[in-house]
């Protein structure tokens, strides 16, 4: 899986798939400052963005994939 | 007007009543489906019943609002606020207008608000150019919100695009909740929709709590500008077709949406030049002044691309600049001063008088705003927090005093003190006059009910009110909306007899039934007065004999005030039979304590066959409350001050113990006396002071005094009294919390509870 | 990274054809001749496929039944399901899309269309 957990940081790399949504969720529930680093994703399911949306968690880093940027700031 | 449009009236009335319950119970609970379905009956058979009569415009526009109920009921829609206001706003309208078909055989006011509540409805709906075969699509926002939030930059990309094609294509991609269990990822379809210019990921208006989150259901929406033909964009969206609405987007719409902020973009000299251009209408000067921008920022880039992705119909051009032109009018009319040739075309003149419209109708709005109840509690419980804030200043100026000595300063924070006490009054005053409504909001609901219970029961009634411009506070209102109701069905069912009978006792026909409201002081009466049989004291008295509730030698004793009292025990009832309008005998305890939790009280007055009236004297508005703070096994306790009597000390030989209960005697009238400290549990003895004195804290409980043993007594102060919150609601003999302050949280007691309780 | 596809298809000729056409894509192919040893496929092995693409019509259990049932393990929640059939049926896409399928691809299937259809469902690694 494309999800690095350490107690800082998620960096979430590749492809992220809709199986990393729990583990990251109880990730970000347990790690309230934790912060999220997305510079070398290159997509990720909709129900993990949603998840990192609706825990208000903070993104370290945007992707660097400046498509994927585009589409995800735009929203916020 | 004829029996079958009678009909129809009478029953739409009551349809939109059922409208109105049910909105409001949808507005509650969203989710709630019952509440969507039953709606959806109601507005379906409206529809249905008006398409009977020709009224095009209603039956238009129940039909439109039957298309969002569909829409609603299949979760192609997602229920929002702004919708219900809306649908609140319509109900209205039908109802207006049905009194209008009452009054003068048309609804008026459906006619004259039909255009404007038709946009508001199609604002929901998005009907344009639908992908699949449904009817009608969803919106999770009006239409064009998405692209309102298109930044500047983005939409100069945009434009270039127009070179080569006539329309762009909206695409707003709504997936259903579910639509993870279909093996989708809405976010990697978005991304690689064909065309794609631009897009954009929309959340819900509010996000759940994380907390209960439920990860797999989608919530996010996706809005996209797409180049690609419309048939390769159904095609690529054909798996989840009814997800998906287009909307054509022309260079004309996109001008729109971006048009001014590009040109209060512009430099100043840029835009009096452009505006200069107008006087000659040449299109080459035009294409040359867009092209000249010395900077490359936005809003040139922006102005750069309308002006070439409009070389095909310049003169749609010029009047689009025109109308901008006239946004920034204190410009334009001095450089503009005596131009002949820039009178209005025809279609401007017309587009003019639409955005009059809406101009006035924005003046109008601004005359009354419709805010979300939410948002005035928050204000509320702001003031509050103020009010009680502002109270810490007099701890700090007392502390200034005595411990450090600086009465100077001392002096200046209570000056200061005195100063912000009056604004936060008049703060405080202000908000709770926001939260003020007319009686009208209660008393409007009841001719209808009045009506139908009437002929239902048999009974010829007439129903008056009077009063209703009378205000008083929301909560309040709402509180009083079933006691009232329970009034007045026992006024019908119980108070006013029959016709037969009446004729037989010489009385009026039709019986009379009042409502009326009215000032007195800071409260608000409010009674439900009839001429009909009026309480029977005898009944009463027997019944409540019956009922073990008086023994018999003391009956002939109270007065008749006394045996009314009688009605509001809790399964009192002199009925007979039980009837479905009333009669359990459950109504008039409900009223009284429903009545009583918001700091009312309930008069009678009844005569025997001319009829009875029952006031409710409820307080006007929830004022903060004046509150002594007592002192009590090292805990400080708040006790309303209208229930206190007196606070006296007394020296412990003068209480007097008659079996368990110890008394006091004052002046003559002995009192019992209650120790707090053993009421509420705590394993301490009450502390006299150091000369071995009491403290008592006379209250008034119901008629009687009590005098309640406490520690001490402290100073008064003004708090705002919230209710318990849940876990603890159901304790009684609390009234609520209140913050002091220096932070602490004060206790307010509800002495008659205590004195049951007890 | 590789993406592996399971086809579910009775005929055998079918199976071989789409497997040539996917491993030219670099996808991995996973064969089942119905709807019964996919599931029982499913079950045994602990790497699920990236896609699944099943026939409709199949002894045993058919495609849509499979879907169903495949929606109901924990490993086929959210697996994109492609319906490969010669049922053009509007009443069936909507059947197949009810009981959780992601998309349809109507027999014969170009190779390159079959391979856009796949990658608008399930993201490249």
């Amino acid at each position: 899986m494309a999800v690095e957990l350490t107690q800082e940081q998620a960096r979430l790399s590749g492809y992220v798939g809709i199986d990393a949504v729990e583990p990251l969720f109880s990730w970000l529930l347990d790690h309230p400052g934790g912060e999220v680093d997305l510079s070398q994703l290159d997509h990720l399911h909709t129900a993990v963005w949603q998840v990192l949306v609706a825990v208000r968690a903070r993104i370290a880093a945007w992707p660097d994939d400046e498509g994927l940027k585009c589409w995800l700031m735009s929203g916020l | 007007m004829n029996p079958l449009l009678t009909q129809f009236v009478d029953e739409s009335e009551e349809l939109l009543d059922r409208c109105y319950d049910v909105l409001l119970r949808l507005e509650k609970d969203p989710q709630d489906e019952d509440s969507v379905e039953e709606l959806f009956r109601a507005v379906h058979t409206l529809k249905g019943n008006s398409g009977l009569f020709d009224f095009p415009e209603l039956s238009e526009l129940l039909h439109a609002t039957e298309d969002v109920m569909e829409a609603l009921r299949s979760a192609r829609l997602v229920y929002q606020p702004g919708l219900s206001d809306l649908l609140f706003r319509l109900l209205d309208a039908v109802r207006q207008g049905l009194a209008d078909i009452r009054a003068e055989g048309k609804p008026t006011t459906v006619i004259v608000q039909h255009q404007d509540l038709m946009v508001n409805l199609r604002g929901w709906m998005d009907d344009q150019a639908p992908l699949s075969a449904s009817p009608s699509l969803p919106t999770h926002e009006r239409g064009d919100a998405p692209l309102l939030a298109m930044p500047l930059a983005a939409q100069v990309a945009l434009w270039p695009a127009f070179e080569t094609a006539d329309v762009l294509w909206h695409i707003a991609y709504r997936p259903a909740p579910d639509t993870f269990y279909h093996g989708d990822d809405p976010l990697w379809q978005a991304r690689h929709a064909p065309g794609l210019l631009w897009g954009t990921i929309v959340g819900p208006q509010e996000w759940p709590d994380p907390e209960i989150l439920d990860l797999y259901q989608c919530v996010l929406a996706f809005h996209m500008i797409s180049q690609a033909p419309q048939s390769e964009i159904v095609q690529y969206f054909q798996f989840d077709a009814e997800a998906v609405t287009l909307s054509p987007v022309d260079r004309w719409k996109l001008a729109n949406l971006g048009g001014r902020d590009a040109l209060r973009g512009l430099d100043e000299n840029r835009r009096s030049a452009l505006f200069s251009l107008l006087r000659h209408e040449d299109f080459a000067a035009l294409i040359e002044f867009s092209d000249g921008a010395s900077t490359a920022s936005v809003p040139e880039k922006w102005f750069r691309g309308f002006v070439h992705a409009g070389k095909g119909d310049q003169d749609r051009v010029w009047a689009t600049l025109r109308e901008w032109a006239a946004h920034f009018s204190g410009e334009v009319l001095a450089t503009t001063n005596g131009l002949p040739d820039i009178g209005p075309t025809r279609e401007e003149t017309a587009r003019q008088r639409i955005k009059q419209g809406r101009d006035d109708e924005n003046v109008r709005k601004m005359a009354t705003i419709r805010v979300a109840s939410e948002k005035i509690d928050r204000l509320m419980a702001l003031v509050g927090e103020m009010v009680v804030a502002k109270n810490g200043l007099p701890y700090l100026a007392k502390k200034a005093e005595s411990e450090y000595g600086v009465n100077n300063l001392a002096r200046e924070m209570w000056a200061q003190y005195a100063a912000i006490n009056r604004i936060a009054d008049d703060l405080q005053a202000a908000v709770f006059d926001v939260r003020m409504v007319p009686m009208a909001t209660i008393f409007q609901r009841f001719p209808k009910l009045v009506r139908d219970l009437a002929r239902k029961l048999g009974k010829d009634v007439a129903l008056s009110i009077v009063g209703e411009d009378t205000e008083i506070d929301k909560g309040v209102a709402e509180i009083l909306a079933e006691p009232l109701l329970h009034l007045i069905r026992n006024s019908l069912d119980h108070g006013i007899e029959l016709p037969d009978e009446r004729r037989r006792l010489g009385k009026a026909l039709p019986a009379r039934l009042r409502l009326s409201a009215w000032y007195q002081g800071d409260q608000v009466v409010v009674e439900v007065s009839d001429d009909g049989r009026g309480l029977d004291s005898d009944r009463i008295r027997r019944r409540a004999h019956e009922k073990g509730l008086v023994a018999a030698d003391e009956l002939q004793r109270l007065s008749d005030q006394d045996v009314w009292g009688f009605i509001f025990h809790p399964g009192f009832s002199t009925a007979t039979s039980v009837s479905d309008v009333s009669g359990r005998g459950v109504g008039m305890d409900i009223v009284k304590q429903v009545v009583e939790q918001r700091g009312g009280r309930i008069v009678l007055e009844s005569r025997h066959n001319q009829g009875l009236s029952v006031r409710l004297i409820m307080p006007s508005a929830m004022m903060s409350r004046r509150v002594m703070v007592v002192e009590l096994g090292r805990q400080s306790f708040g006790i309303p001050i209208e229930d206190v009597v007196e606070t006296v000390r007394v020296a412990p030989d003068r209480l007097q113990h008659l079996g368990h209960h110890p008394t006091l005697t004052l002046r003559g009238h002995t009192l019992s006396l209650v120790n707090l400290a053993q009421v509420l549990a705590f394993h301490e003895e009450p502390r006299p002071n150091r000369l071995g004195e009491w403290a008592v804290l006379i209250g008034r409980v119901g008629d009687e005094d009590v005098g309640f043993i406490i520690d001490d007594f402290r100073e008064t102060v003004d708090v705002i009294v919230k209710p318990l919150g849940e876990p603890l609601a159901h304790l009684s003999i609390y009234q609520g919390t209140a913050l002091l302050g220096d932070g602490s949280v004060l206790l307010v007691l509800n002495l008659k509870e205590l004195i049951r309780w007890q | 990274m590789e993406r592996t596809v399971l086809v579910v298809d009775d005929s055998a000729t079918m199976r071989m054809s789409l497997k040539a056409t996917l491993e030219m894509h670099q996808f991995h192919v996973q064969t089942a001749e119905n709807g019964s040893a996919a599931l029982e496929w499913f079950r045994t092995t602990h790497e699920p496929p990236d896609v699944v693409i099943t026939d409709v019509h199949m002894p045993v259990m058919d495609g849509l039944t499979f879907i169903q049932q495949l929606r109901a393990l924990p490993q086929g929640r959210f697996l994109p399901i492609l319906v490969l059939t010669t049922d053009s049926q509007e009443e069936r896409r909507q059947e197949a899309r009810r009981l959780g399928a992601t998309g349809w691809i109507i027999k014969p299937v170009s190779g390159s269309d079959l391979i856009a259809v796949i990658d608008k469902v399930l993201p490249k690694h």
